[in-house]
């Protein structure tokens, strides 16, 4: 089962595991059963549509007749239904996934990796925030919980060329400087940021 | 009526008793007998024919319809009522044939003259027939008929119809030669405003309110003078402000537009109604300044440049009559201020060379309150001090106070150099004579502080300085630093000035400390060479940071350490004492040379000296072994041992005493300040201040939204910036900052489903 992007994380929430990589017997008992999934091919079918549908924005796959259904897809036609929502709970999960227990922060790194495979397939202005984020190293130190949510919201709603984010809006202080810095970028004749319109 | 055509002309003024007698005979004749016939009779006989009951069969005139089936008394009324009106009818049609070749002045004597003999006339008539008025004119006008007055109104109503309307038909023969008369005077010529006055008088008096005929009434003024007066005014003006200014500076018109308005202020005062006052001044303000008010502002900037503090005056007292008038020439002054401002202070610094580290903070400070004085002085005297003028200065004041040449991009140069000049002001050696002149320049101090914007700054600063006053003893008076305090807490608050009050507390306590600990140490020990004091201060309340490295106590001193270690510890258990050794000092007497002399130093120059009690010469490393303090801090104390040729260093790390030291002074100063200690001085206050800005916007944010339980983003921001300007003015991401603390911290949480809204999190 190819375990690149977006899938173990899709697969820990799906097993709902407490620890990044980790799933307990318990967990995984509960999980399958409720999958329905019986091999390790069966799995890697759910994940990757999973993938699809919620990271990668694709349209929902037509179930096939009852008979030739690789796992139970009464979970995923619910995700189907609300594809949004369903990203924001994987999103939300993702959090306290990665997060060390005694801590209420996760380290940049850590978020830029999450970000890079849950946020850039389906939001391009993602990269360059992130391209951002690399450009100052040591400024960002930490992501809080706020940031987190604010960094799906600011996806989901900003357009691409930023025209509509609110410069004295309740962002959190890293994409106000994050537009800042594309203001100059865009002032010095770059061009390259152009091309996302 | 008889007695005003008299017979006999009067009689000229040079008479002579014969023909004086004769004139004044009739009258007197005429007066003991003809009265009781003429006046008296002439009411009886009207009064009879009123209320005779029988009908004049004659008589079928009537005035309006509807009057038959009447009672007698009304209808005789009626007739008698006519008889008036063809009477003053004919009357006025003769004087009216008199004014047909009358002109100007003299058509208004005689129209004067006329009218005050008619007027007087109308009033006997109007008595005559007061039963008429009483009764017959009552009822009429009681049901109704607007067009029947009492028979003095009879009589206004009749001129007006018979001889006013008529003349002002011919070109408003009448206004016009009043117009004309009122443009003589205006051209410097002088009439006869009694005349005026009284023809002017007689328009109001014509005017008349049909459903009273008592209540005064200006239509007939307002229209046959008013507006035409009102119009020539407006031309008048018009041209003479436009010709009068293309042949004279804008200070000859001010004047000029001055002496006008007072003018015809008078004029209405003098001859006019006093309703005209309003229209007539508004149209003087329209024509004089509104509609060369562009050219007065222009005019402005020179003036100022000038100092031209009459124009100046005038400028402003003529402005300020219309609305609009005053908001340009204040933001000119504020722009007018600001650069004044800049400029001294660029002109300071180019006396001082490129380099602001130099620049003098009492020149600074003489230079910034120079060009608020002088301007603040022209606000008072030529803009009486005008509240929109005041804003305007502070405006400017607080834009060059805190953004100049000297501050470069430093939001901090500004506070600092006032609190030097503060400093130095407070020190003993001020050349300062009088204790008044501290606090005139204390006051002056505070007018620049007003306009401070980052006044932590300033008070970081302060406070660094005061405690430096008051560790070496160098502070001028304590009652000139509590007035300077004083003025701080008036401006800023209790909470400002706290920690500086605690300061002078901490110092008198140590005071009493080393009292109390000195008789205690008499009583217990007899080995009291070195005398001691303390100064044991609030850890809290005092900018002083303790040594960063280990420092070996001088066995010379241990015991009187030790001692008041315990002394201490026994006065307040539980208190931990820091020792500073980087800001004490101390008082060495020297045995080894001829001279006895007293060398004032630090404790770190004390420390090294003791060294050369055991021996003469000894290596850098030997010193740094002897009293743990660092290598690069010790070199530098031991360069200026070196300097003062106490010690000598003639191999490289090698350190000798000076068996030769002679010095002018017994008492010799050694304790200078060391150079990267200057330094460091003003970089920590800016982190002090810094690291307190962030709190300060924290705290803040807590407390509101604690009060607030929610609130969104911007009311947020706005309420913090204006709870904290008084102090510093906030950056809007230092709050935002703030902001991603507090929802770290969780102090405060975004609202589910809102992205600008935050709650508290109790």
């Amino acid at each position: 089962m190819p375990l690149d992007g977006s899938r173990p994380i899709i697969f820990a929430w799906q097993m709902s595991a407490k620890e990044m990589a980790k799933i307990s017997k318990e967990e995984w008992v509960r999980g399958t059963t409720s999958l329905r999934v019986s091999s390790v091919h069966a799995i890697s079918v759910a994940m990757s549509e999973l993938e699809d549908l919620l990271v990668q924005g694709k349209p929902p796959v037509k179930p096939p007749t009852k008979k030739d259904e690789e796992y139970n897809r009464s979970v995923y036609m619910g995700y189907a239904a609300d594809p949004k929502a369903a990203f924001q709970k994987l999103y939300q999960f993702s959090f306290v996934l990665v997060k060390p227990e005694q801590s209420k922060n996760i380290d940049m790194d850590t978020s830029v990796a999450f970000w890079t495979v849950l946020l850039v397939p389906k939001f391009p202005l993602m990269g360059e925030v992130l391209g951002f984020i690399g450009e100052k190293p040591g400024t960002y130190k930490a992501t809080n919980k706020d940031l987190w949510s604010m960094m799906l919201e600011f996806c989901e709603t900003v357009k691409p060329d930023l025209s509509n984010y609110e410069a004295d809006g309740a962002w959190p202080t890293l994409l106000d400087d994050f537009v800042a810095w594309k203001g100059t970028q865009v002032g010095t004749g770059n061009g390259k940021v152009d091309g996302d319109d | 009526m008889a007695t005003t055509n008299a017979p006999f002309p009067m009689p000229p003024a040079s008479a002579d008793l014969a023909t004086t007698w004769a004139f004044l005979e009739e009258g007197v004749d005429h007066i003991m007998t003809k009265l009781q016939t003429g006046y008296m009779s002439l009411y009886t006989v009207a009064y009879n024919y009123c209320t005779s009951s029988k009908m004049h069969g004659s008589s079928t005139e009537s005035i309006g319809t509807g009057l038959g089936g009447r009672s007698g008394a009304n209808l005789m009324g009626s007739d008698l009522y006519h008889n008036l009106i063809r009477y003053f009818v004919t009357h006025l049609k003769g004087l009216r044939e008199a004014t047909d070749l009358l002109q100007d002045e003299a058509l208004l004597r005689y129209y004067a003259a006329e009218w005050s003999r008619y007027t007087t006339g109308a009033n006997y008539i109007n008595r005559l027939f007061t039963y008429l008025n009483r009764h017959w004119v009552k009822r009429e006008r009681d049901e109704g008929r607007k067009g029947v007055y009492p028979v003095y109104t009879l009589a206004l109503v009749q001129w007006k119809i018979n001889l006013f309307i008529p003349i002002q038909q011919k070109q408003t023969k009448l206004a016009g030669a009043i117009l004309r008369l009122i443009e003589d005077q205006r051209n410097g010529g002088v009439i006869d405003q009694g005349l005026v006055k009284k023809v002017v008088d007689s328009f109001v008096s014509l005017g008349l309110d049909d459903t009273d005929p008592n209540k005064a009434c200006l239509d007939v003024y307002k229209e046959h003078f008013e507006l035409p007066f009102i119009d020539a005014t407006e031309k008048y003006y018009k041209q003479e402000s436009e010709s009068f200014l293309a042949s004279n500076t804008i200070s000859d018109y001010l004047k000029k537009a001055e002496e006008r308005l007072k003018e015809e202020e008078d004029r209405v005062e003098r001859y006019l109604n006093t309703q005209t006052r309003k229209p007539l001044i508004s149209k003087c303000e329209h024509v004089l300044i509104r509609e060369h008010s562009e050219h007065m502002w222009e005019s402005f900037q020179s003036l100022l440049d000038f100092d031209k503090d009459e124009d100046l005056q005038r400028m402003y007292a003529l402005l300020s009559r219309i609305p609009e008038g005053l908001e340009p020439l204040r933001k000119k002054f504020e722009e007018h201020v600001k650069k004044a401002g800049l400029a001294a202070v660029s002109k300071l610094v180019g006396e001082a060379g490129s380099s602001t580290e130099t620049l003098d903070p009492k020149a600074y400070v003489d230079a910034l309150l120079e060009v608020h004085k002088k301007n603040s002085e022209t606000v008072t005297r030529s803009f009486r001090g005008e509240a929109g003028f005041v804003a305007s200065l502070d405006k400017a004041c607080r834009e060059f106070v805190n953004r100049n040449a000297a501050t470069g991009l430093s939001n901090s140069k500004s506070p600092e150099l006032i609190a030097k000049h503060a400093d130095l002001l407070l020190r003993k050696n001020n050349k300062l004579a009088e204790e008044d002149d501290l606090e005139v320049a204390l006051n002056r101090v505070m007018i620049l502080f007003k306009y401070i914007e980052d006044k932590d700054v300033f008070q970081t600063f302060y406070t660094t300085k005061l405690s430096k006053r008051l560790i070496h003893g160098v502070s001028a008076s304590d009652e000139s630093e509590a007035s300077m305090i004083s003025k701080l807490k008036e401006a800023c608050g209790f909470e400002y000035t706290n920690k500086l009050q605690r300061m002078f507390t901490d110092m008198s306590l140590s005071k009493d400390l080393t009292d109390s600990f000195k008789s205690r140490m008499e009583q217990n020990h007899d080995d009291m060479d070195i005398s001691f004091s303390i100064m044991v201060l609030g850890t809290n309340f005092w900018p002083l940071t303790p040594p960063g490295h280990e420092f070996v106590i001088p066995p010379e001193i241990l015991p009187t350490y030790d001692r008041f270690q315990k002394y201490y510890q026994m006065k307040h258990s539980g208190r931990k004492l820091t020792w500073l050794w980087n800001y004490s000092k101390n008082e060495l007497r020297t045995n080894y040379l001829n001279q006895k002399y007293i060398l004032m130093t630090s404790s770190y120059q004390m420390a090294v000296l003791l060294q050369y009690n055991k021996n003469d010469t000894l290596s850098l490393t030997e010193l740094v072994t002897a009293t743990s303090i660092p290598k690069d801090l010790l070199t530098q104390v031991l360069a200026l041992l070196v300097k003062a040729k106490i010690l000598i260093n003639e191999e490289t790390d090698q350190y000798d005493l000076n068996p030769n030291f002679k010095s002018k002074k017994i008492r010799v100063n050694l304790n200078q300040p060391i150079k990267a200690e200057q330094k460091a001085e003003s970089t920590d206050v800016l982190k002090t201040v810094d690291e307190d800005r962030k709190y300060v916007i924290q705290a803040t944010i807590v407390r509101i939204m604690k009060a607030r339980k929610t609130m969104k983003n911007q009311p947020l921001i706005q309420e913090v910036i204006s709870q904290i300007s008084q102090r510093f003015a906030p950056k809007i991401p230092d709050i935002k900052k703030a902001i991603d603390t507090l929802l770290e911290k969780e102090y405060i949480e975004r609202v589910e489903g809102t992205r600008d809204t935050f709650a508290y999190v109790a």
